[in-house]
Parts: structure tokens; C-alpha cells; sequence
């Protein structure tokens, strides 16, 4: 007969008492042995206790573990079941269903499970741990197979659903709307491949949710055509009325179509308008460029956001860019004459008085054209009668060396042409020169004018 | 290290020039540089030559006085100055050479340096001390000093209307600068006619003259420095200016000026043509060996590439072959173009350099010869054995470079002087 562990222990805890106490009669009396004898039975009272729960804890971790293995077990059958519930919208996961219905008969058959699919705790303390294992891992099995059909399935009709969203889009894209950001992302969340079922499903939401976004600014876009066309004095309200009805429809296969058909409509409705200002402005502007003295560059910049615009939807910014270029205009003949007048002081210090009356500056005008021609044609008389006061002050401010240079050219040769003189403005100081000269004379014209003694 | 400057200022008049230049640019290659030496009598202040400046602002007597003790040097032991003489202006510096020298030290000069020694040519310090002080810088500083080649000299002449003795001292001072002890003495020699400047300015006989004098010669100083305060394309170095003069044996130069130009009017032709019409000295137009032309320009002038050293160069050789003796653009030529930040204009300064001397001789000659008459042989007055050498000094450096002049004018291409034959 084998002893078991409990035994073994017992006995031989009863033979080291014995001999221990027989030790202690004999060596130190009876009441020593007595003690002993005391303290021997508390001990071994309080050893089993110990003995007892440590057996029980042991017993408890083992059933822990089963526990946890049909936890786990349980939740991705339900996992599952809720994915392919979801996975409903695409594909059809009837049978993938039924599956999922025969891994938890298993299970319940097998003792695991009760009929209410909560675990059998009664039978599972009655099962080994490796018979727990063996039956999860059935499951398991049963389970992966489900739902890489599920993900497989799924996954295609993602990929053919998102292949029409993606076409879509570039359909509106090519119609002119601003789509390139969204198209983008369709392109990029396609372009992804997934690892499993709940992935899958994951993407189609975030397909759905960029292509209602991409939907929602199409429609924004329209509705700023729309707007624009109507501060252009254009009757809009069919259009208006359809785009509330597309608003409502969105989610319809016809939504693209009219969009698309919308836009080319406010489009039409918009060019015209846009390329007679856009033609305006730049034709404006040119002419400013070449007539101002200072302020150039400014006249330039704008010009180059007029022609970067060649949209007709873009007719919105196109007017904003209208006021800003009246404004500049403006500021630029206000500048011109206060230069003018600055230099018309500088030239009273010479002794010099131009004769010059101010212009009022174009307040009022019916039109922007009219505005530019009114403008363009205060800028043309101011810029003549800047370099005609600029050349004229340069020619004070510098005459008394130049009378020094040609008083002593024809002191050397007796007469200097405008060429020798070497100096810009040349002719005008020599007529300067003879005026203030009586002993030279202006022979020649043009270029070839020159100063001789007389 | 970039070279640094010092001013030595000597006599009245040039103690003027020297602080009123100090005052109105504040130089960093001079910094507080600038020395004012006089020789005076006991009961007049060292700043008297400077009142009329105080007068004129205030400021400017607060700027002596932080400079006083450590930049104005009275010398000498007599106790009523030079007296209008330069023989005892010049004793004066020799006795008390230790106590000129040592406010020289205290300039803090390198040997590299430069010393632009400043003297009005009529009077007795400046006239008498600065030749003298050249000299011993140059030949035998004393102990602990190095000797200093680079010492420039600017000699101012007087007005046409002043006393023969003026004229007299003039010829004197300006032999002395040139040549002392048998040999050249400052590196450089610039001269000024206080005349000619009058009439380049078209002066008239009002109270300013003098103030618009001395403003238009420290314009000059400053422009002469320009190239080593601000950006150059090509910088004159002090060495460029003395070196191949002192080759020649011929020193003497003198600005020719013309300020304010306004780049979009004139061209840098009509600019040089400007500036060299306006010599500060008479001399006879086309009889100058060498030029040295200085452009300070706007700083955009040059950053935008409108004007660059090289278009410079190409006008100046124009110019000079135009206007240096022998039509092929003088003996020695250079330019240096000076960006300045800030600058709206273009200000030129040529200085033009071995130039004949005759009409300036024309100016000194008469009364150089009715005090040189007068002269006698008492004491404390100079000795005619002295002034007969100094007029044999000079004559023959005029000689020299009118031959020099003369050579340059009949130069012909000899190529058999090389050993080809007949071209």
C-alpha cells in the first residue's frame, strides 16, 4: 500500500514527539517532558490549519485558470458575433452566424458552459485543467476560421464600395471642385490593408466618414457659387432650391451627379463677370505700374494675385482684389502729388515757382472702369509734371557745378556739346548756362546742341 | 591690423584745423589721436587760437577741455613765443625736443602708423617746429621711440594779400618739408593756398571765409582716410601714397575736391572733371606727374553694382591721359572706390601730385624776395647763409621735377631700347 504525502507526514511527526519526550524524561524529568508535550500538540494543531489552507489555495488556482480560459473564450464569441452583426451592412454572415451558434453548443455540451452560456462552475471543478484547454482550444479553432471568411468577405466589399467612393470623388475633383485634401485620404484609407475583422470594419467607418466630409464641402462650395452669383445680381433661386433638396439627399447615388451639374451651372453663371474684371484689373494695373515714380512694387504684387486667380468661382476674391486696388490706386496719387509738392518746395528754395494746380482726386465713380479711366488719367498728368519738377530740381541742385565744368570747357576748347558735358539733363542745363551767360550761346538741337563762347 | 593715424597740429593756425577736424569727425582709425603743439607767451592761454571756435559752439570748449592735458603741448622756452619767425620756431622745437617727443609717445603709435603733421606755412611754430620734428621722428627719435617713416605733412599757404614775411616763411617751410639736412623729410607733402581756396569756394570777404576754409582742408584730411574707415574695393594704404614718390624723389602734392555730386545727374567723368578744375593750390593744368583719386560713393552705389572699381579705374585712366603730363596717364596712378552707409552723394578727391611749380612760385616769388632783402644779420634773426641753402634746395628739387615733367611730355615709344630694330 503507498502512503500519501499526509501520511508520511503524520507518522513522522508522531515518532519525533515520542522521542523527543522519552529524551526529555530521561534527561530533564517529567514536568520538562510534560511542557513539551503542551507546546508538541499546539504546534501540530496550528501546522495542519496551515497545512489545510495552503492545500486549499493550491485547489483555487487551478480552478482560477480554467475560469479565465473560458472568460476569454466567451468574450470573443461575443466579440465576434457583434462584428458580424456590424459586418451586416456589406455582407450577408448568416451562415457565418450559425457557426458562431455551433462553437457555443459545443462548449455547453462539453460541461463548460451552462445552456445560458454562463460558465458551469460545478462541472468545471469536476474537469482537469488540460480538458479545459483541449475544449477552449476546439473553440478557438472554430472561431479563426469564422471570421477569416467574415474579414475576407467583408473586406472585398469594403474595397469595391470604397473603389465607387473613390471614383466619385475624382469625378468632382475634375468638375472643378477643391476636393484634392479629402481624395486624398479615400486614396490613403483604401490604400490600407486589413489584419482582421474588427480592422475591416474600422475602415469602412472612417471610408463612410471622409466621403460624407468630401460630400458636405462640395456642397459648401456650391453654395459659395451660389452666393457669388448673387451679389453679381444673378437669380439664383432654382439653384438654391435644388441644393437644399441635394443637402437632404446626400447620402443618394444621384448626389454627385448633381453636384457636379450644379457647379457647371454657377460656374457658367460666373465666368463672364470674372474674366470682364479680372481683364480690368490687369489692364489697370499695368498701366499704373508704368506710370507711378515710387510704389512700384506694391502695383506689382497685386498685379500677381490678379493673375494668379483664373478660376471663375473664384469671383469673390477677385472683387475683394478690386477694392484693395482702388485703395492702392488712391494712396498711390495721393503719394505722387505729395511728392510733387515736396519737390515744388525744394524748388522755391532755388527761386524756382512752377506754375501747378492741384487736381481732385477721383472720389466718386459708377463703375470700376470708370474709376480706372478717371484715375489713369490724374496719374499720366502727375507723373509728367513729377519728372518735369524731378528733372528740374535735379538741374538747380546741381547747376553750380555743372556751370563750373562748362565754363571751364570753353575756356579749353571755346565751345562743349551735351556729350562732352558727360552729365544727365545736359541740354537743360546749358540753356540754364546761355541764360545766365550773355557771353556764351546755345548752337544746335537735341543731341547736338552745344555751348560756344559768342 | 588696419593702420591707425595721428594728427600732430602745430602752430595757431593749424592748432585750429586739428581740433576743429577732431570735433567734426569723430575718426575710428584716429580716434582721440590729434596733438596741438604751440610755442606762446607767457600771458596768453594755450586755447586763444581757439576762441573764435567756442564762440561759434560752446560744445566745442567742453571738448578741449577733456583733451587739455594730455593733447596740447606747449613748447619751448621763450618767453614770447616764435614770434612770426621760423628759425626760432625751429630752435624752439630742438630745445624742447624731449618734451614734444613725449607727448608724441603718448599718441601710442606703431611704427606701421601714420602722422599727418599740420602746419600753416606764414607762421613761426608751426612753420619753424614741424619740418624740425619730421626730421628727429624720422632720422633719431631718442631713446625708446621707434622711428616713423609714414609722417605726412599738409603745409598751409598763406593769402595772397598777407605780408612778405609770410611768403617768405612760406617758401621757407614748404624747402624745409620737402627737403631738410640734404634730404627728403616727410614722406608726403600736401599743399593748400588759402587764396586758391577762397576762390574755389567763391568766397567773398565776409566773416566766415576763414571757418569755410578750414572746413573745406579737414574735408580733405577726412577724405584722404576714407579708405581706411570704410569699405574699399581697392584701398589706398598709406604706402601706396609715399612710396613711389619717395622713389621719384618727388613729393609734393595737392587735393583737388568736389563735394555733393549727386550720382543720378553727374557721370564719374564729369566728376573728376569737376574736382580737378578745382585745384587748392594754382599750378598749370596737364603738368602733373601722378594722381591719386578717391571716390566715396552710397553704399548702394557699389552693392548694386552701378559703379565698381573696375569702371573707376577706367574713367581715372581716361581722365589722366586727358589731364597728367605726357598723355599717357601720368607717371603713378590709383584709385580707390569707398562705399560709405548712409551717403547720398559722391564726394572726389584727387590728389594730384609732382606738379609744376611755377605758378605757385609766381605767388611766393615777389614777396619772398622783398623780406629775404631785408634780411640782416642780427641776432635771433635767420642767418642768409641758411636761407641761401634752403634756395638752393629748393631750386633744384624744382629742376628735378621739371625735367621729370619735360621726360614725360616728349616720352616717345623706342623700342630699339630694347634691343629691336627699326619699327
Amino acid at each position: 500500500m503507498r502512503l500519501s504525502r499526509e501520511q508520511l507526514v503524520t507518522a513522522g511527526a508522531v515518532a519525533g514527539v515520542l522521542a523527543v519526550t522519552l529524551a526529555l524524561v530521561l534527561l530533564l524529568g517529567v514536568s520538562a517532558a510534560a511542557y513539551f508535550a503542551v507546546a508538541g500538540i499546539l504546534l501540530a494543531l496550528g501546522g495542519s490549519m496551515l497545512y489545510t489552507w495552503w492545500e486549499g489555495r493550491s485547489d483555487t488556482s487551478m480552478h482560477g485558470m480554467k475560469l479565465r480560459l473560458l472568460e476569454r473564450i466567451k468574450e470573443r464569441i461575443q466579440r465576434l458575433e457583434a462584428e458580424l452583426k456590424q459586418a451586416e451592412e456589406l455582407v450577408k454572415t448568416q451562415a457565418l452566424q450559425e457557426e458562431l451558434a455551433q462553437v457555443r453548443a459545443g462548449l455547453i455540451k462539453a460541461g463548460l458552459f451552462t445552456v445560458v452560456f454562463e460558465v458551469n462552475e460545478r462541472q468545471l471543478r469536476r474537469l482537469t485543467l488540460t480538458a479545459t484547454e483541449l475544449g477552449v482550444r476546439r473553440a478557438e479553432q472554430k472561431l479563426r476560421s469564422t471570421e477569416a471568411v467574415a474579414l475576407a468577405e467583408h473586406s472585398e466589399a469594403v474595397e469595391r464600395r470604397g473603389r465607387s467612393m473613390l471614383e466619385d470623388a475624382r469625378r468632382l475633383k475634375q468638375a472643378g471642385f477643391r476636393v484634392g485634401v479629402e481624395l486624398e485620404e479615400l486614396e490613403r484609407i483604401l490604400g490600407a490593408t486589413p489584419h482582421s475583422l474588427s480592422e475591416s470594419l474600422n475602415r469602412w467607418e472612417r471610408l463612410k466618414d471622409a466621403y460624407v466630409r468630401l460630400l458636405k464641402r462640395c456642397v459648401d462650395e456650391v453654395e459659395y457659387l451660389i452666393d457669388a452669383a448673387s451679389a453679381g445680381g444673378r437669380k439664383v433661386g432654382q439653384l438654391e432650391e435644388r441644393l437644399q433638396v441635394l443637402r437632404r439627399h446626400l447620402n443618394t447615388p444621384e448626389a454627385v451627379d448633381e453636384l457636379v451639374a450644379l457647379r457647371s451651372e454657377v460656374g457658367a453663371m460666373l465666368a463672364r463677370p470674372f474674366t470682364k474684371l479680372r481683364g480690368q484689373l490687369l489692364e489697370h494695373l499695368e498701366s499704373l505700374g508704368r506710370l507711378v515714380r515710387s510704389g512700384g512694387e506694391r502695383v506689382g504684387g497685386l498685379r500677381r494675385r490678379v493673375e494668379e486667380l483664373r478660376e471663375p468661382a473664384m469671383l469673390g476674391e477677385l472683387t475683394a482684389l478690386r477694392e484693395e486696388c482702388i485703395t492702392l490706386t488712391s494712396e498711390l496719387l495721393e503719394n505722387m502729388l505729395r511728392e510733387i509738392e515736396g519737390m515744388h518746395e525744394e524748388l522755391e528754395g532755388f527761386g524756382i515757382k512752377r506754375r501747378w494746380r492741384r487736381a481732385p482726386l477721383p472720389e466718386s465713380y459708377r463703375s470700376f472702369a470708370d474709376f480706372s479711366r478717371r484715375a489713369l488719367r490724374l496719374m499720366e498728368r502727375l507723373a509728367g509734371e513729377y519728372d518735369a519738377s524731378y528733372a528740374q530740381l535735379k538741374v538747380a541742385s546741381s547747376y553750380p557745378a555743372v556751370e563750373r565744368l562748362i565754363t571751364q570747357k570753353l575756356q579749353e576748347k571755346g565751345e562743349v556739346s551735351a556729350e562732352e558735358l558727360g552729365v544727365r539733363y545736359a541740354l537743360e542745363f546749358m540753356k540754364r548756362y546761355v541764360s545766365m551767360h550773355p557771353e556764351a550761346e546755345l548752337v544746335g538741337e537735341g543731341e547736338a546742341a552745344r555751348v560756344r563762347r559768342r | 591690423m588696419s593702420t591707425r593715424w595721428g594728427i600732430v597740429a602745430s602752430g595757431q593756425g593749424a592748432n585750429r584745423i586739428g581740433f576743429l577736424y577732431y570735433a567734426r569727425y569723430r575718426n575710428p582709425a584716429i580716434d582721440d589721436r590729434v596733438l596741438l603743439l604751440n610755442t606762446t607767451p607767457a600771458d596768453v592761454t594755450p586755447e586763444k587760437p581757439l576762441e573764435k571756435l567756442f564762440e561759434a559752439d560752446p560744445e566745442l570748449r567742453e571738448l578741449y577741455d577733456s583733451i587739455k592735458r594730455k593733447r596740447v603741448c606747449i613748447f619751448g622756452r621763450a618767453p614770447s613765443g616764435a614770434g612770426n619767425n621760423w628759425a626760432v620756431g625751429e630752435r624752439e622745437a630742438m630745445d624742447d625736443f624731449h618734451t614734444i617727443r613725449r607727448y608724441i609717445a603718448n599718441l601710442n603709435l606703431r611704427p606701421q602708423d601714420v602722422l599727418l603733421g599740420i602746419a600753416t606755412l606764414g607762421g613761426g611754430t608751426g612753420n619753424g617746429s614741424l619740418p624740425y620734428i619730421i626730421h628727429r621722428m624720422r632720422t633719431e627719435p631718442g631713446v625708446g621711440m621707434e622711428r616713423m617713416n609714414n609722417f605726412l605733412a599738409l603745409g598751409i599757404l598763406p593769402y595772397d594779400f598777407e605780408a612778405p614775411q609770410r611768403h617768405f616763411n612760406a617758401v621757407c617751410g614748404m624747402t624745409r618739408l620737402l627737403r631738410y639736412a640734404g634730404r627728403q623729410n616727410a614722406a608726403l607733402v600736401i599743399l593748400v593756398d588759402n587764396s586758391q581756396v577762397e576762390r574755389v569756394l567763391e568766397l567773398s570777404g565776409d566773416g566766415e571765409r576763414y571757418m569755410r576754409i578750414n572746413s573745406e582742408i579737414i574735408r580733405c584730411i577726412h577724405m584722404l582716410i576714407a579708405p581706411s574707415i570704410y569699405t574699399s574695393s581697392a584701398t589706398i594704404d598709406i604706402a601706396d601714397y609715399y612710396q613711389l614718390p619717395s622713389s621719384l624723389g618727388i613729393t609734393h602734392f595737392t587735393p583737388c575736391m568736389s563735394w555733393g555730386n549727386d550720382p543720378e545727374v553727374m557721370s564719374v567723368e564729369a566728376m573728376l572733371e569737376s574736382a580737378s578744375a578745382s585745384p587748392l593750390v594754382p599750378l598749370e593744368r596737364g603738368r602733373a606727374m601722378m594722381a591719386y583719386v578717391i571716390l566715396t560713393v552710397p553704399e548702394s552705389t557699389v552693392t548694386e553694382g552701378r559703379l565698381t572699381q573696375e569702371m573707376l579705374e577706367e574713367e581715372v585712366k581716361s581722365w589722366a591721359e586727358r589731364h597728367l603730363a605726357g598723355g599717357a596717364g601720368g607717371l603713378v596712378r590709383y584709385a580707390s572706390l569707398v562705399a560709405v552707409p548712409g551717403k547720398q552723394d559722391v564726394d572726389v578727391l584727387i590728389l594730384l601730385g609732382g606738379f609744376s611749380l611755377r605758378r605757385l612760385m609766381e605767388k611766393l616769388d615777389e614777396k619772398y624776395h622783398q623780406f629775404k632783402e631785408c634780411l640782416t644779420s642780427e641776432e635771433g634773426a635767420i642767418e642768409r647763409g641758411k636761407v641761401e641753402e634752403l634756395e638752393a634746395e629748393l631750386k633744384r628739387y624744382i629742376a628735378e621735377t621739371e625735367r621729370r615733367i619735360e621726360a614725360l611730355e616728349s616720352q616717345d615709344t623706342r623700342l630699339e631700347r630694347w634691343g629691336f630694330g627699326d619699327v
